[in-house]
């Protein structure tokens, strides 16, 4: 079972489709709490001579955010890729900057598995991976890959550490 | 296992916190107290001597029941107070150790030592100290500098001959470290403030607080606290371990193996490089506090720091041609100064209306000043940045005005990232960061705009090393025969265990701890 999850993930893999229903949920989220956030400033000052000025720039903010989170998730689910061999793990992800991320699995330290609300209701999870220079997370995964990547983490890890006593 | 004698801490460490907290309590109480309208001083003082007893209780109880066992590959601390808790620390995992004596501990006779474990977590507390009188500290250092650092044991008349220090640093060298060692906006903005508190006190009568503070705090502060904490600097070397100390009013001595240096910093702000000087840093978990990092070499002509770097860690030393930033990289760098620029134009119109139209031109002329700045900068930040690498090294220089020359191990890497915008993957470029284990915990060393293709091949090169077994981790970690046959006889059946936590409330966290 073990070898054959290994097997599947050698392999740059893509995410699965639901990934992208999280996303938009997760975007309408954060787009939610950055209107509270700049509606702050424009209630505050209403009144003043700033009010228009201020109204315009959080309005043009605002915009260009729902822009960017309503466009976003379909561009990072068709440029995201990860895969798992026996020594490494590769990302690779991005919008506009795009990333490619290799992480030894030499260097791999803890292992997280996290499962929020969002990500619950549609079976996915992030796994963490926690180095000491820092961590790298693979996200949107579904959960029973989430699990299988984790253990095969903590298998090969475990290994490690017998080969070098 | 032997558990040898049991230390405790030096009374000096009950007297320093129960002081500390009862100068926090006679804060609190005052401010308790009036909001109460019951501050007459019997009531305070009171109060006060009442909690202070409290804490001298509580210290007392901590200070008794907190034990050291310095054994013959380990120390183990215990502490059974209402947390017990047991802590013990392999000498061969220890990156670095840290003797210090603070005005109080010189007053009182007593002197601190620090272990620091070689990982990021917890990396800006020690993972256990102890403070202890003057000589029971020389003491123990000299009987566990063979256990920590492979050091032979001192003999008596060896003791006593001070080692030479491997930098000939004069006070003079320090002066220039602490004023000119620190960055160009740092030192550019404190002569700015400088001159604007001189300009105001001769033309507007008076002194303007706001600016002399900042140059006070930002600028002259800084500067003396580096020159009284590097004062009388010795740099020694024993065998592969080397020991740093300096200090006037408070002295702190760092001791770490060679083999736990994480990576190397050759930094030249702006005015040394016109001085032709160099500030040689090393990363090393632990051998900084809230003071920076490790100083091998403070400022000095650039051959000294250079030949310290060649003598102390040869294996540091790139082989591979350096090569200089794709002319795309211009576009970030240019884009960079538009908007600072026009930032910059925004805030001096928003401003223009408040000030008389007879002033006018001092914000052009801020304007052009920044203009000026920004037309310097855009060719420094595009001509300073450069990469090489070969087999072992990585060598990523960053920086504008300042130049950073970061030396970077291959096996001391811990990911790598490779990163491109639009602009740049048109042109086969990206940018890399690069994570490792510093001073400060996780860091990341990014470097300039270069061949894609180049900066994937430090990713390659580290998987490499490990695949085909030059990466040997035993080489950062000091394990002679004496500890390796112990941890052997030692060894736990199950290596490997580890701990699962799972917490399920917003959202669920399955954590492996390997231990």
């Amino acid at each position: 079972m073990e070898d054959e999850s290994v097997a599947d993930l050698s392999e740059f893999r893509m995410l699965d489709p639901v990934s992208k229903k999280a996303m938009y949920i997760g975007n309408a989220l954060t787009l939610l709490a950055l209107s509270v956030v700049l509606a702050a400033p424009v209630v505050m000052i209403r009144g003043t001579g700033w009010f228009n000025l201020t109204l315009a720039s959080a309005a043009a903010l605002l915009a260009l955010a729902a822009a960017y989170l309503f466009v976003s998730p379909s561009i990072f689910y068709k440029h995201y890729r990860y895969r798992m061999d026996e020594d490494c793990i590769e990302v690779r992800r991005g919008v506009i900057v795009h990333s490619h991320t290799m992480v030894p699995v030499e260097r791999v330290h803890q292992v997280n598995v996290r499962k929020g609300p969002v990500l619950r209701r549609f079976g996915l999870a992030d796994v963490t991976i926690t180095t000491a220079g820092g961590t790298v997370t693979l996200q949107y995964l579904e959960e029973d890959i989430a699990e299988s990547v984790a253990s095969s983490l903590n298998d090969k890890i475990v290994a490690m550490l017998r080969a070098r006593e | 296992m032997t558990e040898g004698p049991v230390l405790r801490n030096h009374w000096s460490l009950v007297a320093s916190n129960t002081v500390k907290s009862a100068v926090t309590m006679a804060f609190v109480l005052l401010v308790t107290l009036s909001v109460n309208d019951l501050l007459r001083p019997d009531v305070y003082l009171a109060a006060l001597g009442a909690v202070s007893f409290a804490f001298l209780a509580v210290y007392i109880v901590i200070w008794k029941k907190t034990t050291y066992h310095f054994l013959q590959d380990e120390i183990v601390v215990r502490r059974a107070t209402v947390f017990r808790s047991e802590t013990r620390i392999q000498y061969d995992r220890l990156a670095s150790v840290n003797v210090e004596r603070d005005f109080i501990c010189r007053i009182l006779g007593a002197t601190k030592l620090s272990f620091n474990l070689n990982s990021s977590v917890n990396v800006s507390a020690a993972e256990a100290y102890i403070v202890l009188s003057a000589d029971e500290a020389e003491k123990l250092i000299r009987e566990t500098d063979s256990r920590i650092f492979g050091r032979p044991a001192s003999v008596e008349s060896e003791a006593l001959e001070e080692p030479e220090s491997l930098v000939d640093v004069s006070l003079a060298d320090i002066v220039l470290h602490s004023f000119f060692g620190m960055p160009t906006s740092q030192f550019g903005f404190g002569l700015l403030m400088l001159a604007y508190s001189v300009w105001s006190f001769v033309y507007g009568g008076s002194i303007s607080i706001l600016s002399t503070l900042l140059f006070v705090l930002d600028f002259f502060l800084p500067a003396v606290s580096s020159l009284f904490r590097l004062y009388g600097y010795r740099i020694t070397r024993s065998g592969s371990s080397v020991s740093i100390s300096s200090g006037f009013f408070s002295t702190r001595s760092d001791s770490f193996m060679l083999s736990k240096v994480n990576f190397v910093k050759v930094r030249e702000p702006l005015l040394c490089r016109l001085m032709g000087r160099a500030i040689l840093e090393v990363e090393v978990v632990g051998t900084a506090n809230n003071k920076g990092v490790p100083l091998l070499c403070p400022l000095k002509p650039k051959g000294v720091a250079f030949g310290l770097l060649h003598d102390l860690l040869p294996e540091f030393e790139c082989t591979g041609k350096e090569a200089g930033q794709l002319r795309v990289s211009l576009v970030g760098i240019g884009l960079v100064a538009i908007v600072v620029m026009a930032a910059a134009a925004a805030v001096l119109f928003a401003v223009s209306g408040e000030v008389p139209r007879e002033h006018h031109a001092a914000l052009y002329l801020a304007m052009a000043a920044v203009a000026a700045v920004c037309a310097v900068w855009v060719p420094m930040a595009y001509r300073t940045r450069r990469f090489a690498f070969d087999e072992n090294i990585a060598l990523l220089v960053t920086g504008s005005c300042d130049r950073t020359s970061n030396y970077i191990l291959m096996d001391k890497i811990q990911y790598a990232d490779v990163r491109s915008t639009p602009v740049q993957r048109r042109a086969g470029a990206a940018r890399c960061s690069l994570s490792l284990l510093s001073t400060a915990g996780a860091s990341t060393v990014t470097s300039g705009v270069f061949p894609a293709e180049d900066l994937e091949a430090v990713s390659g090169i580290v998987m490499s090393r490990i695949r085909d077994g030059r990466y040997d981790f035993r080489r950062f970690q000091r394990r002679d025969a004496r500890i390796s046959a112990e941890l052997e006889r030692t060894a736990s059946p199950n290596p490997g265990r580890h701990l699962i936590l799972v917490s399920r409330r917003a959202r669920t966290i399955r954590t492996r701890l390997f231990v």
